[in-house]
């Protein structure tokens, strides 16, 4: 019995070794500040905002559109049960897509999935926690994953088309930062 | 009795058990098996024909196909958030191989795998339309010398 015991103890301790090795490197995460509560790798969100009900195309606004060279109207574009929109450009050398998911706590999800993204970075988007990600380090989309509030998330997608002249990642940030500051405030 | 036989027949080769065994299985690991498309149209070993006529719709068509497997990229990635459907060992161990598979970053998986094919798709579009300029300013050229007065 006893030889049981100290196996699976050794189990475990062999599996949370695997668990957690060859993970990408993380800018912005909280560092554990001691060996016994490791402190959450996604911040709190500081001051809420409203997604909920909020229609996807609603979004950005159409000054924000031109500013991003979107001059053809928005398709609605759910992804599986989640709410979403596509804006394209008659050029074909941009396309952004938006979802909003207000059931999921996509961040700590995401997180948990973090050793399978070649690009992934816990970061801030206008002060809110966010993550970036890339599902290839040379891709032309750039996803971030912003929350709003709690489990209140909105995902922009920025894919730099005409074979990817585009660095995609900061017209993803950019277009980030314009939806945060057209939420309104999360009212308790 | 359907043609696609009955229980007890054993599943024809390339049939739903070979096609599931298929998609249930984690990708390997290792380059993908087949030459991308864009080194296939741009190599000058392999020949194929496209009436110029119809160019302007086959471009057309690789970029709604390219969009259509962004589409599948971006339920792909969703997909990494589905929680299991209850709270037992098997719930939380499938809802985990499917986020895992649908999120590898290895060749051959699935959301890797999709951005890849939209990103070749959309490549082979550019360089057809390029091929259509090119073809479309050569034959201005050669008509305005046709119509230059001979001395």
């Amino acid at each position: 019995m006893c030889r049981v015991a100290v196996v699976l103890a050794l189990a475990g301790v062999l599996a949370g070794c695997s668990a957690r090795g060859a993970q990408p490197t993380t800018q912005g995460t909280a560092q554990a500040s001691s060996a016994s509560a490791p402190a959450d790798p996604i911040p709190p969100v500081r001051e809420p905002k409203n997604l909920a009900g909020a229609s996807p195309c609603q979004l950005l606004t159409p000054a924000q559109l031109a500013d991003n060279q979107m001059d053809l109207p928005a398709k609605t574009k759910s992804v599986l049960d989640a709410a979403g929109c596509e804006w394209d450009n008659k050029a074909h050398t941009r396309e952004i897509r938006l979802y909003v998911d207000t059931t999921n706590d996509v961040l700590h999800n995401v997180y948990a999935q973090r050793a399978t993204f070649p690009v992934f970075e816990v970061t801030q988007v206008g002060g809110h926690p966010a993550i970036r990600t890339k599902n290839n380090e040379a891709g032309t989309t750039c996803f971030f994953n912003v929350a709003a509030a709690e489990r209140q998330t909105f995902v922009v997608g920025f894919t730099s088309l005409r074979q990817g002249l585009e660095e995609p990642c900061g017209p993803a940030r950019s277009i980030a930062e314009d939806v945060m500051a057209n939420l309104p405030p999360l009212k308790s | 009795m359907s043609d696609h036989g009955g229980f007890g027949v054993p599943a024809p080769l390339g049939g739903m058990t070979e096609n599931l065994n298929g998609l249930i299985h984690p990708p390997v690991a290792g380059p993908a098996p087949v030459q991308d498309l864009t080194s296939i149209l741009g190599d000058p070993a392999q020949h194929f024909q496209l009436d110029l006529d119809q160019a302007p719709q086959a471009i057309a068509a690789f970029r709604q196909v390219a969009q259509g497997m962004r589409d599948l990229m971006y339920e792909a990635e969703r997909l990494s958030n589905v929680p299991a459907p209850a709270l037992d060992a098997v719930s939380i161990n499938a809802a985990k191989e499917i986020g895992q598979w649908a999120v590898s970053e290895e060749p051959g998986a699935l959301r890797w795998a999709l951005e890849s094919g939209a990103v070749q798709l959309e490549k082979t579009a550019d360089a057809l339309e390029q091929s259509l300029a090119t073809h479309r300013d050569t034959d201005e050229v050669n008509a305005a010398h046709l119509n230059r007065p001979q001395l």
